[in-house]
């Protein structure tokens, strides 16, 4: 009896190791070729695959695409996957990252699949700076898809309360300082201000058009030196400073944190009168129209003219794909008018053609100048050069930007151990990579 | 009959052996397994980013740039010393407090400790969020209150002078699980040494100094324990609040630097590294308290 009972129990946990180690899902047995994609963003994003999905598989019966959706921490799940080998046929890269991706060799070289059908991609119809952002060593190993520029929102009512003529293409620094003393009160005389003329974070990110604007860059053009400790660099970061706590324009640091507190919110509660921010802010504001008369404007000129940091998404191919044939298929149907239609229609971003963006995402129905978006990206637009270490820049230096907005902090100092921190990943960077700009 | 006994207990072994396989194995496969690996990584320079053919041996020189040319990890460590030496003795003086207090015999007890227990069963994440909201310097409760008082509140999680004092706040909210062992402690202390001590005519503090402390110091040695690699090992809190390690890199601490390390900047050699010395450092003060125990925690029955 006891050897039944052994036996029944020895069986029963070989049987339970057995289902366990066997879980790993298996692709259903189909006559259509699978292929995987993998993508980021909000829920406004996942419908727009959903809808690339529907309609590539209804233009490709034969085939299957599966969604993989990385809501969050996108970059470290995509790295996993690629370090495993088991990267999705097809996955978004952003310009931040895509230089250490194929710099490290896990992305295909589109240069051949491109020169296969250049006239139907119309590349020479592409935003300015666009491709670059997805090149290594001259060679396209990803495409961009969609993009936008830093942008200067407002809220028309705090301006007409505080009779101030709207901003335009032709507003500086100093208009904004100028305007920005009119709004910035202390209501509740406690000695602070609670309402102001500008708020922007003062990261990398948002700081880059502002130290070009003043003649400063981040790198030599050769792209072997950091020059953020340039006089014309440490001016734009002062003028930062100097809204906060001499023309007292700005929120200090943490009074109208973005974590708690949505750029929306700053300018639909009149907080805030004017904030900068990526132009994917449109399509926020649009639904909160009855409730913020909001409009856009071009971002303030400095001594050197005027710049706005653009952003683009890339688009690439998984090296050891199985299905490349179909992969760059998706691609280019991703490029391809229904999809780049209805991402202006979105309004997320700008589509990638010029011509595009102003055929779909110009809306003549709303009381906004969608064409301003564009025109900034055109005339305006300029990306951060792209070295294979642009992460582990942004991440090495981003505290040094947030101490800007301190009290007593010392500008010129920072500036100089920011470039000196670059400056040592440059080499590091050179150091272990072959090709890496 | 021997043969047949022994192949019973040949079965029996098996069975055993069968058993505990699933542990074994992912004991062997997903702990053991990787943590020789990431000892072996330290040892090696590899870009999480490239194949692993890449992976170049360099002996202790990730440990050399740790200790002798790595400003950020020093700054870590300091940030994690600093918020231990503080949190670990206030939480477990917090949560004594607490459960002295819910100790007592009183109508509707079960209801307060619930009340108290309950911060700790909101997940980390929550709690942050939280906190944000109450620490926030302008619309933050913590400041409304202090400004009812007429004190203009610090800028909390902004000002690299109150970050970690925030921090060592939050902490205490937490404290629901130490509180818990401890009420399970002082339940357990039998009530005819504090009738001993009535009859002597010890007093309510005498009491507490030289029964329930004495008797709760196995619970404390526990609680100390735990908090210590607790502390050590804090992360969600600081990537939540301030995944770039917060104004002026005072939230940089060192778990949240090693990550930065590893799936930021994609160094997995050096990131296994800060790994491997952070385990020693945790050994060490697990070890000095262990050996520390003869001294002050008392076992009842115990022969010195």
């Amino acid at each position: 009896m006891k050897k039944i009972w052994s036996i029944f129990i020895v069986s029963l946990v070989l049987l339970s190791l057995f289902s366990v180690s066997g879980c790993q899902k298996k692709e259903k047995s189909t006559s259509k070729t699978v292929i995987h994609f993998m993508f980021w963003g909000g829920f406004q994003d996942l419908n727009l695959w959903k809808f690339v999905k529907a309609k590539y598989e209804a233009l490709y019966p034969d085939r299957e695409v599966k969604l993989i959706y990385v809501p969050d921490n996108y970059q470290d799940k995509l790295s996993l996957s690629l370090v495993a080998k088991s990267a999705a046929d097809v996955f978004l890269v952003d310009d931040d990252y895509f230089k250490i991706t194929a710099a490290t060799g896990h992305l295909e070289n589109l240069e051949p699949y491109i020169a296969q059908c250049k006239d139907s991609l119309h590349l020479d119809d592409y935003f300015p700076h666009s491709l670059e952002a997805f090149q290594l060593g001259g060679q396209q190993y990803g495409l961009p898809w969609d993009g936008f520029t830093i942008l200067l929102f407002y809220n028309r009512t705090t301006f007409d309360q505080a009779h101030q003529h709207y901003p335009n293409e032709n507003w500086t620094w100093d208009d904004l300082i100028r305007a920005g003393k009119a709004f910035s009160k202390d209501l509740d005389g406690d000695g602070y201000n609670d309402t102001f003329g500008f708020d922007a974070s003062s990261s990398l990110l948002d700081l880059i058009s502002v130290i070009w604007t003043f003649g400063g860059r981040m790198f030599s053009p050769d792209l072997m030196h950091c020059e953020l400790d340039s006089p014309q660099a440490i001016q734009a970061m002062q003028l930062y400073h100097d809204m906060i706590y001499k023309y007292k324009i700005a929120p200090r640091s943490g009074q109208l944190d973005s974590k708690i507190m949505q750029n929306y919110i700053k300018l639909l509660t009149g907080r805030v009168a004017v904030i900068l921010s990526g132009g994917f802010l449109i399509q926020q504001l649009q639904t909160i129209e009855e409730e913020l008369p909001w409009d856009i404007s071009y971002t303030p000129s400095g001594p050197a003219g005027k710049f706005a940091r653009e952003s683009f998404d890339g688009i690439a191919l998984y090296r050891h794909s199985k299905h490349k044939k179909e992969g760059w298929d998706f691609i280019r149907f991703v490029l391809g008018p229904v999809v780049q239609k209805e991402i202006a229609r979105e309004g997320r971003a700008l589509p990638i053609r010029k011509s595009d963006a102003y055929r779909w995402y110009d809306n003549p129905q709303t009381p906004q100048d969608e064409k301003i978006a564009i025109r900034s990206m055109e005339k305006y637009g300029r990306t951060i050069p792209g070295i294979a270490y642009q992460s582990v820049v942004y991440s090495r230096t981003r505290n040094l930007f947030n101490q800007i907005i301190l009290p007593n902090a010392d500008i010129p100092k920072i500036a100089r151990q920011i470039t000196d921190i670059v400056n040592k990943t440059l080499t590091e960077m050179r150091k272990n990579l072959k090709v890496w700009k | 009959m021997k043969i047949k006994i022994s192949r019973m207990r040949r079965l029996e072994a098996l069975s055993g052996y069968l058993f505990v396989s699933p542990w074994l194995i992912g004991f062997l496969m997903l702990t053991l397994g990787p943590m020789l690996f990431s000892l072996y990584l330290g040892f090696t320079h590899w870009n999480f980013h490239e194949p692993m053919s890449t992976m170049k041996f360099i002996g202790l020189g990730n440990y050399k740039q740790i200790f002798f040319h790595d400003p950020l990890f020093w700054k870590a460590l300091y940030n994690t010393t600093f918020y231990s030496i503080f949190a670990i003795p206030t939480g477990i003086l917090f949560a004594l407090f607490l459960a002295l207090l819910l100790n007592q015999k009183l109508h509707g007890i079960a209801v307060f400790r619930t009340i108290f227990y309950v911060p700790a069963l909101v997940t980390g994440v929550a709690t942050v969020v939280l906190w944000q909201w109450i620490l926030n310097p302008e619309f933050g409760i913590l400041n409304g209150l202090l400004k009812m008082i007429g004190i203009h509140g610090p800028a909390w999680l902004y000002d690299p002078v109150w970050t970690k004092p925030a921090l060592i706040l939050m902490h205490l909210w937490g404290v629901g699980t130490t509180m818990l062992i401890f009420l399970a402690g002082l339940q357990n202390i039998p009530t005819h040494l504090y009738e001993v001590a009535d009859l002597d005519g010890a007093s309510g503090w005498q009491k507490f100094l030289h029964v329930t402390l004495p008797m709760l110091t196995p619970t404390m040695f526990f609680n100390l324990v735990m908090a210590i690699i607790g502390a050590f090992q804090v992360f969600t809190v600081v990537y939540i609040l301030a995944g770039d390690g917060g104004p002026g890199d005072s939230l940089l601490f060192y778990v949240l630097y090693l990550y930065r390390k590893a799936f930021v900047e994609f160094q997995m050699g050096y990131a296994s590294a800060l790994a491997w010395v952070l385990f020693m450092i945790l050994f060490g003060l697990t070890l000095l308290v262990f050996r520390s125990s003869s001294l002050w925690v008392y076992y009842e029955g115990e022969k010195r």
